[in-house]
């Protein structure tokens, strides 16, 4: 990657962390998106904007991850296709404040480095709008739409 | 509505009062259902003349010939001039990849290489240009464990007759044009309802395709597979534990999944094979006994998936001591006998090197890392090695010219503890599993003689190796470390000869191979998920190539031992 390329990524990287870290502000946000019906499911995504990578659509899968019982704390795996590429990114952190839905970005795995955010609003319950922001493949708006309220296949 | 989640795939570290004593020893029979053993049909003689690699310059098999060396014949790289390895090209694999543990082919003047979300690429060897990417439509949310937590990666493609094979996160098999990229056939391979998915390279011999399925964390229940190759019709399949419910599989239980491509050996007509842990993890009160097959080397007769022998190398499991990493085959003489040997390097530290023929111990196993594990209870206890291994998927080296082969190892411990929780009224085991803080994470790397069965050298390597090992008769073994040094060791001795810091992680071994006479290594770099991933420093997942005066890039520690 080049130098002038990878340093206005990394600028993108920060400003949109900055942006999702604000986005909360001026209130207390709340762990969590709220209950699990208006979240838990797997979705499609509307792509309305693809980022600098080009993306295309994919598929996003929202649960509740268990590292043991008791432990549940809720999750998501985002597939963003491009033209030639399946990129997995996963959720983590997730948080609201009113219709305000926030998470961090991991890459590789859930304990990967964070590598960008997702900040969106809950339109109604299963259906979100929201900027996906990460180094590789830019700024992503898509629409979020669930088809199943089963995480599982 | 959950979805249970293994941090790692070892999150979930449910333990058990522990019933039995588990040495590291293991256990191995030609009985019982075993039958139809034939006489190993050595290759060649042994000794620094008697190389049986082939001859080529590609790389065309996952460990470069059939016997799974990983030992490249050319010398045009050797002992005094790699100082002057240089890179040649490098090329990265798309945006948001971050895991690599992809072991490329090279055919022709082409490169294959997965990534970890399933694209497949043709890359021109010599200039680095990707010519084509096949990216499969994949669910990569569809599995109830592992897959579930998300560990998406890879481990590269097989090639017969002018295809290739490829396995889908999502259980799928498919097989695509060599040339074009075009998709030519897709089998489900396992229900995705079981949690199974997939991250092994398949191995394809003589018009079959030899699979198997991930996710004993979970419970799946292990299995190889032959297909046809032409179709990708299945034509026979060995489970390797029992059904949930029967002798000692409890329900929810199983286990005795595999993660690496298996090894065929066309003189005898078997298939050996690892396989993984039992579960519950670590939970050992609910499943009796040795718990066959986990944890094992299988050898089955290519044919018909009929097992010829077994060896165990951790009974009644508590730990998640897969026999994971992938079996090397080796022609050897002992004591003035000739014999036909296998290696195979356990996430319990040992390195096995049994008879291929019996599945008998050629010599005792020869530890590698810090070896101090006790059964689990309900206090931290310290177990070394953790359950990330020892060694892991990390495929060994063979040097027929050195008659030894070369061991990646983990020096990760880690406190595990038993937990016992009322879950949906049942009372269930837990666990939990902890590093210690200011513990540094190193590894070994390891040369042994399979003739002797002794230590030939070894270093202390800053980081764990999960990438394996690559030797070549120019005197060379290349291996990685998680900081991205890629290093070149003098085979005989261990000297550290040269370093190229390339800044991401090794999840593999290097690959060799020559167009026009000029003599490439090439790196496959980005990290390894089950113990990278928290530590990833500059991310990406590339290829690179070095040939001989190529562009010098920095040098890495200096390394102790």
């Amino acid at each position: 990657m080049k130098r002038s390329t990878y340093c206005l990524g990394l600028l993108v990287l920060l400003l949109s962390l900055a942006v999702a870290g604000t986005a909360l502000a001026g209130g207390k946000a709340k762990e969590g998106w709220g209950s699990n019906g208006s979240f838990i499911g797997r979705y499609h995504v509307k792509v309305l904007s693809g980022g600098s990578a080009g993306v295309r659509g994919g598929e996003l899968t929202m649960f509740i991850q268990e590292e043991f019982p008791g432990s549940e704390e809720p999750a998501g795996i985002l597939k963003l296709r491009t033209k030639t590429n399946n990129d997995v990114v996963y959720l983590k952190e997730l948080k609201r404040r009113g219709q305000a839905r926030t998470a961090i970005v991991k890459g590789g795995s859930f304990l990967g480095p964070t590598i960008g955010s997702f900040k969106g609003t809950m339109v109604k319950a299963g259906k979100l709008r929201a900027t996906v922001t990460t180094r590789g493949l830019g700024t992503v708006k898509a629409v979020f739409t669930r088809y199943s309220k089963k995480p599982t296949p | 509505m959950r979805l249970k989640v293994l941090f790692l795939g070892l999150a979930v570290l449910a333990a058990a009062i522990v019933l039995a004593a588990c040495g590291g020893g293991g256990s191995s029979s030609t009985g019982g259902t075993a039958e139809g053993t034939e006489a190993a049909a050595g290759s060649g003689g042994n000794g620094p003349e008697a190389a049986s690699a082939p001859n080529i310059e590609d790389w065309p098999v996952f460990g470069r010939d059939r016997d799974n060396t990983r030992f490249a014949t050319q010398d045009e790289i050797d002992t005094g001039n790699v100082g002057e390895l240089g890179e040649a090209w490098s090329t990265g694999l798309g945006p948001d990849q971050y895991l690599m543990e992809s072991f490329p082919l090279v055919i022709g003047e082409n490169v294959y290489v997965t990534t970890s979300t399933d694209e497949v690429m043709q890359i021109n060897g010599k200039t680095g240009h990707i010519n084509w990417t096949y990216t499969p439509e994949v669910d990569f949310s569809q599995s109830t464990g592992v897959g579930g937590y998300g560990i998406t990666v890879n481990r590269g493609v097989a090639a017969e007759d002018g295809k290739l094979f490829v396995l889908t996160f999502d259980n799928k098999l498919q097989a695509i044009s060599e040339k074009t990229g075009e998709r030519l056939w897709s089998s489900q391979v396992e229900d995705p309802a079981t949690g199974a998915y997939e991250s092994m390279a398949p191995t394809a011999y003589d018009g079959k395709v030899y699979v198997g399925v991930s996710g004993s964390e979970d419970g799946v229940r292990g299995k190889l597979s032959a297909y046809d190759a032409k179709t990708g019709k299945e034509l026979w399949t060995f489970y390797t534990v029992p059904k949930q419910g029967e002798k000692w599989v409890p329900k929810g239980g199983g286990g005795g999944t595999i993660y690496m491509p298996p090894t065929v050996d066309a003189a005898t007509g078997t298939v050996y094979v690892g396989t993984g842990n039992p579960a519950p993890v670590l939970v050992g009160a609910k499943r009796p006994g040795k718990n066959l097959y986990t944890d094992s080397i299988l050898a089955l007769d290519a044919d018909t998936g009929k097992l010829k022998w077994y060896h165990q190398e951790q009974a009644h499991d508590l730990w998640d001591y897969d026999a994971e990493s992938p079996v090397v085959l080796f022609d050897v003489e002992i004591n003035g006998e000739k014999k036909r040997g296998l290696a195979e390097a356990g996430k319990n530290g040992l390195l096995f090197l049994l008879d291929a023929e019996t599945g008998e111990d050629l010599f005792p196993p020869v530890p590698f890392v810090k070896r101090a594990h006790t059964p689990p209870t309900t206090k931290p206890t310290l177990e070394c090695p953790g359950p990330v291994g020892g060694s892991q998927y990390s495929p060994l080296a063979y040097s027929p010219e050195t008659q030894a082969v070369y061991v990646s190892g983990i020096n990760l411990c880690m406190y595990l503890k038993v937990t016992y929780e009322n879950h949906n009224g049942e009372k269930q085991f837990a666990g939990d599993r902890v590093v210690p803080k200011d513990t540094p994470k190193t590894g070994t790397f390891t040369a042994v003689g399979v003739n002797t069965g002794k230590v030939l050298w070894k270093h202390s390597m800053p980081t764990p190796m999960d990438g394996g090992a690559t030797a070549s008769a120019g005197g060379l073994v290349f291996t990685g470390d998680q900081q991205g040094v890629l290093y070149a060791f003098d085979a005989t001795n261990g000297d550290d000869l040269w370093q190229a810091d390339l800044k991401l992680a090794f999840g593999t071994a290097p690959v060799i191979y020559s167009i026009d006479g000029t003599q490439y290594v090439l790196a496959t770099v980005g990290g390894a998920a089950l113990t990278a991933s928290e530590e990833l420093g500059e991310i990406g997942a590339r290829v690179i190539a070095f040939k001989l005066g190529g562009k010098k890039l920095p040098t890495g520690p200096e390394l102790k031992g």
